[in-house]
């Protein structure tokens, strides 16, 4: 995901439908539509198999050299753009990180009643935090290094455990991890940071055949502690992007099951986008997710 | 078959024809920003003659910042 040459950014949108080639029989013009930001090939095994997000022919929307969103229009397949109804458009953009969460939900298995360790309060975790919440995870911890995002994450979902993540060793940041949950080890931890350290500390924290399930990236290699993943048959597992989320995801906020309003906290016009992107970058702001306007 | 042009009635409103330039938002290796002209272009969204089989134009009306 090295950036290699100039190209447009943003793979998080929705938008109306301005045009319509004569092939498509879905979409007509005025559809408010979500998109997906991804142009799988449809021909190799992931494709074939519904798995998609291992397609190695995609084209992802934003990922050097492919341009994305962030424009005022774009062409795209119809295919992958997804009708929303009267969903509000910032609802229609957020259901791409609902998908990285939804995505999360299947393939980690969180149950009713699970104890779950969220690991980081930025929007992956806070939309992870909801999914959580509606699957009936009891109780839930949350982690982060920001005081801010806690107290954010507090007032989102207030049964929410929070745990402020301080200089310690994995192991250690594990016990005070396991005392927020009242002395009971988590079944499942959702790894939203990719950091080292907080990968280390979640598979320390969890259960005897418990799982740590990573939704963040980060650096190539990492160390982490083999042996207690060895010891205690816990499942380490991986995520990379998403397939087939969007019907889901879509149904989840026209229901009112999944509720992200709150987590817009910035808006900036498309012609002072790089204002937005300061804002999102600057911890002071207590930004968390930054939206760009067309009008 | 040529490919639709953008509609100017809806249910017998008129509505949609978009009449400012396509921006976008780039970034570089030195992960500078900018705001620029961006494809496709306002007269091609006009024309509809960019669009390939499959295709629909889209105008963005929200995006969210990753991260």
């Amino acid at each position: 995901m090295i950036v290699t040459d100039t190209h447009v950014l943003g793979h998080e949108s929705a938008g109306i439908v301005l045009a319509v080639h004569p092939s498509v029989e879905h979409l007509e013009v005025g559809d408010r539509v979500a998109i997906e930001p991804n142009i799988p090939c449809m021909e190799c095994e992931q494709c074939l198999t519904g798995r998609y997000n291992g397609c190695e022919n995609v084209l992802f929307l934003s990922t050097p050299p492919v341009d994305g969103l962030l424009r005022r229009y774009v062409n795209h397949p119809a295919v992958w753009c997804h009708k929303i109804g009267d969903m509000s458009f910032e609802d229609g953009a957020l259901l791409e990180p609902l998908s990285v969460s939804i995505a999360c939900m299947q393939r980690s298995g969180v149950k009713l009643g699970d104890p779950v360790l969220i690991c980081g309060a930025g929007p992956i975790g806070l939309i992870t935090l909801l999914c959580c919440r509606a699957a009936g995870a009891e109780p839930i911890v949350i982690t982060d290094i920001d005081e801010g995002r806690l107290k954010f994450a507090k007032e989102l979902v207030p049964s929410v455990r929070t745990f402020k993540v301080e200089r310690m060793s994995p192991e250690d940041s594990a016990k005070a991890i396991v005392s927020a949950f009242g002395g009971i080890e988590p079944a499942v931890a959702l790894e939203c940071t990719g950091v080292e350290s907080s990968v280390s500390a979640a598979i320390w924290a969890v259960k005897f055949g418990g799982k740590v399930f990573v939704i963040g990236v980060g650096k190539n290699e990492m160390n982490i502690p083999f042996m207690r993943l060895s010891t205690r048959e816990i499942d380490l597992q991986f995520q990379y992007r998403y397939c087939n989320t969007w019907p889901r995801a879509i149904r989840l906020v026209q229901s009112g099951i999944i509720d992200m309003k709150k987590l817009v906290t910035h808006r900036f016009q498309l012609e002072d986008a790089v204002k937005a992107f300061e804002t999102a970058a600057n911890p002071k702001t207590g930004a968390i997710k930054v939206q760009i306007k067309s009008e | 078959m040529s490919p639709s042009a953008t509609g100017d009635f809806i249910n017998g409103t008129a509505t949609l024809k978009p009449t400012k330039a396509n921006i976008g938002v780039y970034t570089d290796p030195e992960h500078n920003l900018w705001v620029a002209e961006a494809q496709p272009s306002l007269e091609s969204v006009l024309k509809g003659d960019g669009l390939k089989p499959g295709e629909v134009t889209v105008g963005i009306k929200s995006t969210g910042i990753c991260g």
